[in-house]
């Protein structure tokens, strides 16, 4: 499928914002009904793994590993995390990698892969590069993400590989949230408190400049609806050789 | 105990600080003795119920009621609760009502009494007057809290009862939070985007005009300290 951006983005005053704030949210960012596509696609055929962290090393359960696990090894799995999250640096949630790998975007589905693919097109990374100014960038890469129940990313920096990656960007699949379920996407000051807490949106590309301290406050055991996301990073390498 | 505000408060400061935003949490509020022994009350002290609403009701439940539930019967009640803050107004919190209690002569010998005396006629009603620019407040209502993981108090605006309401205030005293233990008071504009939101800090005081909306974000399963304050309303009236 083809993906295209709205021709109607206001990038003038995108700049500005990005470059007072160093963040800027991309209202109707996909034109057409694309995100609806995408987001029926992703809610109904994507098959999930988990994704979380032990201590430095990123894990990721999938799809079949996960189905596997009885109902006490995923409570203990859990617990886990959550006595690591108490004291340390933790993230939870479903993901979908995207990547450029054959055996994982056969199953993807097409429509994952031309997404990717227009996400590293001509006209996404000239607007990327317009509204950052960061004339470097040239690739992006990234993952569907699902946050479900009790699912959070902690707060961190995102600028830890060593330089190559300049932007992260959220492009939002979500409807009909209620503010209570958290699932934010915050920034913070260097004092810890809260300076935007950005909520899940539908068609919404919210995109900041790294490092910043940032994190994806937990969703609440109140909803049973899911946060979805395409998330991810520009870069000034191709992703492969990042 | 001699309660006392800091001394290093820069009122004028404070009050061009507050006026853009009509909110803000002021540091090192209390003097530090005063602060420890609210503290050590809040942690060691105070008889605590647990509060929730089912709808329009607030429901009181001592310790003593909330320990003979069974684990079952447990369980049944926070699931109504998640359950109506899946799509309502909904709270859940340990609490102590600090102006019913001192009224009624609860609990003789809680520092509790003395510091909503405190509150009242000892300077503080002044200093909010002094902060906000809202001469017309005349006193203090207050509730001492405890948010344990799981708890919560929804987004909201103080509206219903908001006559006379002219400030909420937050004197937090929660120690070593850490930010994705959750617990943040946090504003809203229409839209639902967080304008800004106070890490549960110790010895602040969060201060607002109402109504505004804001919210007390869900205490994560893995907070690692209770989230205590004391908190209420100033009122013109």
């Amino acid at each position: 499928m083809e993906f295209q951006l709205n021709p109607d983005l206001d990038r003038k005053a995108l700049k500005a914002a990005f470059k007072k704030e160093r963040r800027a949210q991309l209202s109707d960012f996909l034109a057409g009904d694309a995100a609806e596509q995408l987001f029926t696609f992703i809610a109904t055929r994507l098959r999930w793994g988990l994704s979380f962290n032990e201590g430095e090393k990123a894990v990721v359960y999938t799809p079949d590993r996960l189905a596997s696990m009885t109902g006490r090894r995923q409570r203990d799995l859990l617990q886990k995390i959550f006595t690591r999250a108490q004291t340390g640096y933790q993230y939870l949630y479903k993901c979908f990698p995207i990547t450029t790998d054959p055996a994982v975007s056969e199953a993807s589905g097409e429509i994952i892969h031309d997404l990717l693919d227009f996400l590293n097109g001509d006209d996404v990374l000239a607007l990327i590069r317009e509204i950052s100014g960061e004339g470097e960038l040239a690739a992006a890469e990234g993952e569907v993400a699902f946050f479900a129940q009790q699912h959070f990313v902690g707060r961190h920096d995102g600028g830890a590989d060593g330089g190559s990656k300049r932007l992260a960007f959220e492009l939002g699949l979500t409807k009909d949230w209620r503010t209570d379920w958290g699932g934010y996407l915050q920034f913070f000051n260097e004092d810890g408190d809260v300076v935007a807490g950005i909520p899940p949106g539908f068609n919404t590309l919210t995109l900041f400049a790294l490092p910043q301290d940032h994190n994806i406050s937990m969703i609440a055991p109140f909803t049973d609806m899911a946060r979805l996301a395409i998330s991810g990073r520009f870069s000034d390498r191709p992703a492969e050789d990042a | 105990m001699d309660f006392k505000l800091s001394e290093a408060l820069d009122r004028a400061a404070l009050a061009k600080a507050f006026k853009p935003a009509g909110r803000m949490q002021i540091r090192d509020f209390l003097a530090p003795e005063t602060a420890d022994a609210l503290y050590d009350c809040l942690l060691r002290d105070v008889p605590w119920n647990t509060v929730y609403n089912e709808g329009k009701e607030t429901v009181v439940v001592s310790q003593a009621d909330a320990d003979a539930l069974s684990p079952a019967e447990q369980t049944a009640r926070s699931q109504a609760i998640f359950e109506s803050a899946r799509t309502g107004f909904q709270y859940v919190y340990r609490s102590y009502p600090m102006l019913d209690a001192y009224k009624e002569g609860r609990d003789p010998g809680l520092l509790l009494h003395p510091f909503f005396e405190f509150l009242n006629f000892g300077g503080v009603v002044e200093f909010l007057r002094e902060i906000s620019g809202i001469d017309e407040i005349l006193k203090m209502d207050a509730q001492a809290t405890w948010y344990s993981p799981h708890q919560f108090l929804t987004r909201h605006n103080d509206m219903p009862r908001a006559e006379a309401r002219r400030l909420a205030y937050v004197i937090n005293l929660t120690k070593d939070w850490q930010p994705d233990w959750g617990g943040y008071l946090q504003f809203f504009d229409e839209s639902g985007v967080i304008v800004e939101a106070f890490m549960p800090r110790f010895n602040t005081l969060n201060l607002f005009v109402v109504p505004a909306d804001h919210s007390v974000g869900y205490v994560s399963a893995f907070a690692g300290a209770p989230r205590l304050a004391i908190t209420g309303w100033a009122y013109d009236a």
